[in-house]
């Protein structure tokens, strides 16, 4: 294996050993098909994997450096794109097992970016069917790396696992209802839902158009945030932030949850005792505008998806999982002024939302009010409507959020803890969670092998 | 600020009204959706759900806040 264990484990060791000459592109990329390959399909993490390309991009990297020209900190960086996105050359196939086969013509915008940026495309991941919220059964979930028996979440279930486990350095994921953090949440790693409209959209699936959002996962918030600055088109540099000069507000309507799991809620409160003694300013705000916040969601999302899969459901509506389906078909029952309701309200939590913030860095709770679960609830039954209780909010409101890891629950799974910003402050939220990781550590399952 | 010390987080206790399939089927129709009465039967709960939702919305008071716009609402809160 020519990796070193330190350069599997950040994009930032990677390029040192690049530099240094410990490592090469060409021998990386290999090893992460090798580890692919041991892994799948009982991780079901992949829906296609493209080596010849990405070796290709491998010699084209190699010569570039020759040269003495580095394009960046993903300079020959293995990555993953979740499989609602562009990729050129390859189909997109939407978690679905009905769709055109046909290679996309064009990257997507983000995917341009990440592939001009230096990164090498490994191929596309599995992700729940169109990103609402149900595995189509067959194609399947993506299990969870900490436990196969358990989901890896979802919708971008796929990416989280892969970079979990350490197939990829990072990897691009989806969120119109907490469909990066949730999984980040249940696979231990960074995932950064950035701020509405940060990151483009075209090539793309939509969802619900005014709730997507395109974000990476990552194993750590500096590799995300380099793989965000690309995405973006902005550059970000995050400086983590000293414990001491932090002050969180701590949602109560979230932290003291009744649907909260008690070992969740314990090892978010220990989290934030650690924080505590090492210096940060907790305090616990109320906003009870977020009792609406479930409904409202659903009201924006549900109308909007029908809208976007009008077409197929009308010709073809049996090609849909049965419990899309029935969401699609719900969309099309909600009346207009329900929609409009719930838009407004939307500006209306933003304003409750910031004036919680005040003068704290960041509003944090728990990201999901358990651990994974053996399956992905569909969005419209009360477990889903609750698993996206925390994170919703913030797919309403358009604020930036993101989850990282803050402990492990008593099975053994990752627990997230969630933190959100002010618009537009998505460097200055990764700043206070590289801080919070500073405190809480990193995290890798058992199964984790080193790419 | 007032506190939610109730923790529920779902709709508000405005009582839900059990739509019939006719109805849902009629709904959908109306927005461009054709239902026969047995898959209108099965989303019916659903869409009564929606309903008592955003009639609990309807109570809320939420002052001149606008149904378009940056979704965090006014633009002096950008950084």
């Amino acid at each position: 294996m020519s990796t070193t264990p330190e350069a599997s484990d950040s994009i930032a060791a990677l390029q040192r050993a690049y530099e240094s000459g410990t490592a090469e592109p060409h021998a990386v990329t290999q090893t992460a098909f090798r580890a692919i390959d041991a892994q799948e399909p009982a991780l079901n993490a992949w829906t296609a994997r493209d080596e010849t390309g990405a070796l290709a991009a491998c010699a084209d990297r190699e010569r570039e450096r020759d040269l003495g020209y580095v394009r960046g900190p993903l300079h020959a960086v293995p990555i993953a794109i979740k499989d609602l996105m562009h990729v050129r050359g390859l189909a997109t196939t939407y978690g679905s097992p009905v769709h055109d086969n046909a290679p996309a013509p064009e990257d997507a915008r983000l995917v341009r970016r990440l592939r001009d940026a230096g990164a090498i495309l490994l191929g596309k991941t599995n992700c729940l069917e169109y990103g609402y919220g149900i595995a189509h059964p067959d194609v399947g979930q993506t299990h969870n790396p900490w436990n196969p028996q358990r989901t890896a979440g979802g919708s971008s279930g796929g990416s989280a696992a892969a970079v979990a486990v350490g197939q990829a350095w990072g990897a691009t994921g989806t969120d119109s209802g907490g469909s990066i953090r949730i999984p980040a949440a249940y696979c231990g790693i960074v995932g950064v839902k950035p701020t509405y409209g940060l990151v483009p959209l075209d090539g793309v699936q939509p969802l619900s158009w005014s709730l997507d959002h395109a974000g990476p996962l990552a194993r750590s918030c500096a590799d995300a945030a380099v793989l965000l600055s690309a995405m973006a088109a902005r550059s970000m540099q995050p400086v983590p932030r000293k414990p001491r000069d932090l002050k969180l507000a701590v949602i109560r309507e979230h932290a003291e949850d009744p649907d909260l799991e008690p070992e969740v809620g314990r090892v978010l409160e220990s989290a934030l005792d650690a924080l505590a003694s090492a210096g940060a300013t907790i305090v616990r705000v109320s906003i009870s505008a977020l009792r609406h916040a479930d409904d409202a969601l659903m009201n924006v999302i549900a109308p909007e998806a029908s809208v976007v899969h009008a077409g197929r459901l009308e010709r073809a509506p049996e090609s849909f999982a049965e419990d899309t389906r029935k969401q699609l078909e719900t969309g099309f029952a909600i009346p207009a002024v329900a929609h409009v309701r719930a838009q407004r309200y939307r500006r209306y939590l933003g304003e409750r939302l910031l004036a919680a913030l005040g003068d704290a860095d960041a509003l944090v709770g728990p990201t999901v009010p358990w651990t994974a679960r053996e399956w992905n609830p569909p969005l419209d039954d009360p477990t889903g409507a609750a698993e996206m209780r925390y994170i919703g909010p913030y797919n309403l409101t358009g604020l930036p959020a993101l989850s990282l890891p803050c402990g492990l629950a008593g099975d053994g799974l990752p627990i997230g803890l969630q933190a959100a910003g002010r618009p537009h402050g998505d460097d200055a939220l990764l700043s206070v969670a590289a801080g919070l990781e500073g405190v809480f550590g990193t995290f890798r399952p058992p199964r984790f092998t080193t790419a | 600020m007032t506190g939610n010390t109730d923790g529920n987080q779902g709709s508000e206790s405005t009582s839900r009204a059990d739509l019939d399939a006719t109805v849902v089927q009629a709904m959908a129709t109306s927005a461009g959706l054709r239902l026969d009465a047995r898959r209108a039967a099965l989303i019916a709960p659903f869409v009564s759900d929606a309903l008592a939702a955003d009639a609990a919305l309807a109570q809320l008071d939420m002052g001149d806040s606008a149904s378009a716009g940056a979704p965090w609402g006014r633009d002096e809160h950008d950084t």
